[in-house]
């Protein structure tokens, strides 16, 4: 049997007070204006469109593989993914992406490997190249493989903000907690900051 | 609906969300045990700074040694020299973007960048331009001896043997007769005269090569590994470069570390350790003068480090 809802304390009718002056009643209206403006205020900036034209994304460059874009983003898995550019890639078999510093070996068994999901896979392409495929549905934009990639090989793992998934929200959770401000907005003409082989 | 079906209904809910969520539920991957660098025992460093020289250059990139001990350091459009002591003595304007450079027995300056070399006078004049190695060609080492100049070529995989008009002679270092060929997951590769042949490393396999005059492989040394004796990451040792004794010092990016071993490859003691270079700091450039001291380029300080030995 479903309960009956009770009022909480707060809705409890106002009950007159005695001794109330009139400034306390100036006072009250004032407060109670005050209050009513911010909500107002509030809600306008809430129902504003995102910045015309822009969408968010992620500086290769500034960011420090922290983690929280798995963790910060409203959508879950992350709307953040691993991208990898293949003209940077040095196809190594010993993948610093793929396998931990400390290692049994170079079996990609669960305690060699860095994924948290098992997103990369390691694809044989002629002896001694490998070629790394990031499996997108798995990956939750942690960016561990990218910090084995940026401190041992070439860089060519990174995190990007996927826009097929992104909804593109005013306030970004990720960008708010990037502790090294590598999130801004950029024009959607340009939606990626994609690196490039070294000129 | 009753207080237990709401409540199964939500929980139910719940779990779908969360089994929709991810397609695998993640596991913890790396922990610091597995990310921590390898402590370094202080014993075996047997090197201390004896200086460092600020280059200004924005993007210094090559070191060498001539033959009365100056230093000569390459970047941006020019190369400079040093007195042993640190002080600048000149400088030469040349091509942009120099990657490697090295000085001949007269005294040119060899200086290489991208797919050509040109060889300017010790006074700065430009004495001969080479003709381009082709579009694939990236020069990363040169090493000029009596009777020839070697090149590596990152971009081709391969050593070349030229004279010094610039003259290809031959090219080493190819993959076949059981030989693996040069492995380059990144552009780093040096190459030096050693004893009637040379020496190159060869960072994908983790290890410096010794090669007779006619490219076959005669001795190797290096395994991959985070142990102090051993080269880390994918591709390391990035260079090296012979002291006077024979003995091979090392560097690597990732883990900074650098280091002597001995002719036959027996790691003899550390020169410096990763703590005194900052993160991500890569493409350290490696010589030593004639008195035994190890100079580093680091390309992300702009600083060149010079180590002496330990008294």
């Amino acid at each position: 049997m479903a309960g009956k809802m009770l009022p909480m304390v707060d809705d409890a009718p106002e009950q007159p007070q005695a001794g109330r002056t009139r400034r306390d009643f100036l006072l009250a209206g004032v407060r109670t204006g005050s209050v009513v403006a911010a909500g107002g205020l509030l809600t306008i900036l809430a129902k504003a469109p995102a910045a015309a034209g822009t969408v968010w994304q992620i500086d290769p460059d500034k960011c420090t593989q922290c983690g929280l874009c798995a963790t910060n983003c409203v959508l879950q898995p992350s709307a953040v993914k691993c991208v990898h550019t293949y003209a940077m890639c040095g196809y190594c078999k010993l993948c610093f992406g793929l396998l931990k510093d400390r290692r049994t070996g170079n079996t990609l068994s669960v305690e060699n490997s860095r994924c948290p999901t098992d997103a990369i896979k390691r694809v044989f392409v002629e002896d001694p190249y490998y070629e790394m495929h990031i499996e997108e549905n798995l990956c939750i934009g942690c960016g561990i493989c990218v910090k084995g990639c940026t401190r041992f090989g070439n860089g060519s793992m990174y995190l990007q903000i996927r826009h097929d998934r992104c909804v593109n929200c005013n306030e970004c959770g990720i960008a708010r907690a990037c502790p090294a401000g590598a999130i801004s907005r950029v024009s959607v003409k340009t939606p990626y900051k994609l690196k490039a082989r070294r000129a | 609906m009753s207080r237990i079906s709401r409540r199964a209904l939500l929980a139910a809910t719940a779990v779908a969300g969360l089994a929709g969520c991810r397609e695998h539920p993640p596991r913890v991957a790396v922990t610091d045990a597995d990310e921590a660098d390898p402590p370094i025992d202080p014993a075996l460093v047997k090197y201390r700074s004896a200086g460092v020289i600020e280059t200004g250059m924005a993007a210094p990139s090559a070191i060498t040694v001539a033959a009365n001990d100056a230093i000569l350091v390459a970047g941006d459009a020019e190369v400079r020299s040093y007195e042993p002591d640190g002080k600048q003595q000149g400088s030469i304007a040349v091509a942009p973007r120099p990657t490697c450079l090295a000085v001949g027995p007269d005294g040119a300056v060899y200086v290489a960048a991208a797919d050509r070399v040109r060889v300017y006078g010790s006074g700065g004049a430009l004495r001969s331009e080479w003709p381009s190695l082709g579009d694939r060609a990236e020069l990363t080492g040169i090493s000029v001896g009596r009777d020839d100049v070697l090149l590596a070529d990152a971009g081709g995989r391969r050593i070349l043997r030229c004279d010094h008009a610039g003259r290809e002679l031959a090219t080493l270092c190819g993959k076949g007769g059981g030989y693996p060929g040069l492995l380059l997951p990144s552009a780093y590769l040096s190459v030096r005269h050693f004893e009637g042949g040379f020496c190159v490393n060869n960072p994908g396999l983790h290890r410096i090569e010794r090669h007779a005059a006619d490219g076959k492989l005669t001795a190797s040394f290096g395994a991959e590994g985070l142990e102090v004796d051993r080269f880390c990451g994918c591709c390391n040792p990035t260079d090296f470069a012979l002291l006077p004794g024979g003995s091979v010092v090392t560097v690597e990016k990732g883990l900074v570390r650098i280091k002597e071993y001995s002719r036959e490859g027996r790691l003899l003691c550390v020169v410096a350790t990763p703590s005194e270079y900052v993160d991500g700091t890569a493409g350290v450039a490696l010589a030593v003068d004639g008195r035994g001291r190890v100079l580093a380029l680091d390309p992300k300080k702009k600083v060149v480090c010079i180590y002496e030995r330990k008294a």
